[in-house]
């Protein structure tokens, strides 16, 4: 899944493991979902977008619209 | 950080050495090059070489951002499993072949040589049970998943080459060690492999 994860930590100049404790898991947890390597449960989804005080949707691109604007 | 000296390749050589010792002193023993009681001392004192690996393992999980823990509880659980495992292992197999007791005195053994591995499986339910993080247990759950399917596959196959005459009778409490190197492999085949 697509996230500005990356972007908004760089905003706030904090480095991976800074996420990391922040939202109290591992930073190859963070690195994961920056990547899109993994996707984050709905707590963790809201737990990140809680900590940058923005609605999921503007962290997290909905697979589907992203799937229908590539088309 | 050179390379040779990094984190996760000095617990490879670790995982190396102590692959290499442990079925390295089996064969010396069941081979007959040291036999008796010290080729059974020497195979249990390779299985030693599991506290260095898994100490290297957690500075290579450290290295890589992927320490918990849940998972430091679980490797000294699997430590304290394992070595109990090697020792009742080896002193129930001697028993049973020297003293000869009758059948329930060896049903007996049996269970307690069993206990250990009781175990392991535990310390693997308490792992995903506690470790908070998501995307490890997750990690966890797939690394399992896919040992499961290794040791099914590897069983299955070995069954049949020995139905079939062409290999060996093999005892089935092997399917331990053959899980474990399943977990092993699991974590090479799953996508991110940095941990």
């Amino acid at each position: 899944m697509l996230n500005r994860l990356k972007v908004l930590r760089a905003e706030r100049d904090w480095s991976q493991q800074d996420l990391a404790e922040r939202l109290e898991v591992s930073r190859q947890s963070v690195n994961a979902i920056e990547t899109g390597k993994y996707d984050p449960s709905l707590p963790l989804a809201f737990r990140i977008a809680e900590l940058f005080d923005k609605p999921i949707e503007d962290i997290f691109t909905s697979p589907s619209r992203h799937s229908s604007k590539a088309i | 950080m050179n390379a040779i000296t990094s984190p996760r390749v000095t617990s490879r050589l670790w995982l190396g050495a102590y692959f290499v010792a442990a079925f390295g002193t089996g064969w010396l023993f069941k081979a007959g090059i040291v036999p008796g009681w010290r080729g059974v001392a020497l195979f249990a004192a390779s299985f030693l070489l599991l506290i260095p690996l898994v100490r290297s393992v957690e500075r290579a999980q450290a290295a890589g951002g992927c320490a918990s823990a849940a998972m430091r509880i679980y490797n000294r659980r699997m430590i304290v499993a394992s070595l109990t495992y090697v020792a009742v292992l080896l002193a129930g197999a001697g028993l049973a072949a020297y003293l000869a007791p009758p059948a329930p005195v060896r049903v007996l053994l049996a269970i307690i040589v069993a206990l250990p591995v009781l175990l392991m499986v535990r310390a693997m339910a308490l792992l995903l049970r506690d470790e908070t993080d998501e995307y490890l247990r997750m990690r966890v759950v797939e690394q399992t998943l896919i040992a499961t399917g290794f040791l099914l596959v590897a069983a299955s196959l070995y069954g049949f080459l020995n139905a079939f005459d062409v290999a060996p009778r093999l005892d089935a409490y092997l399917v331990v060690p053959v899980w474990a190197v399943g977990l092993g492999i699991g974590r090479l085949f799953q996508r991110d492999s940095s941990c």
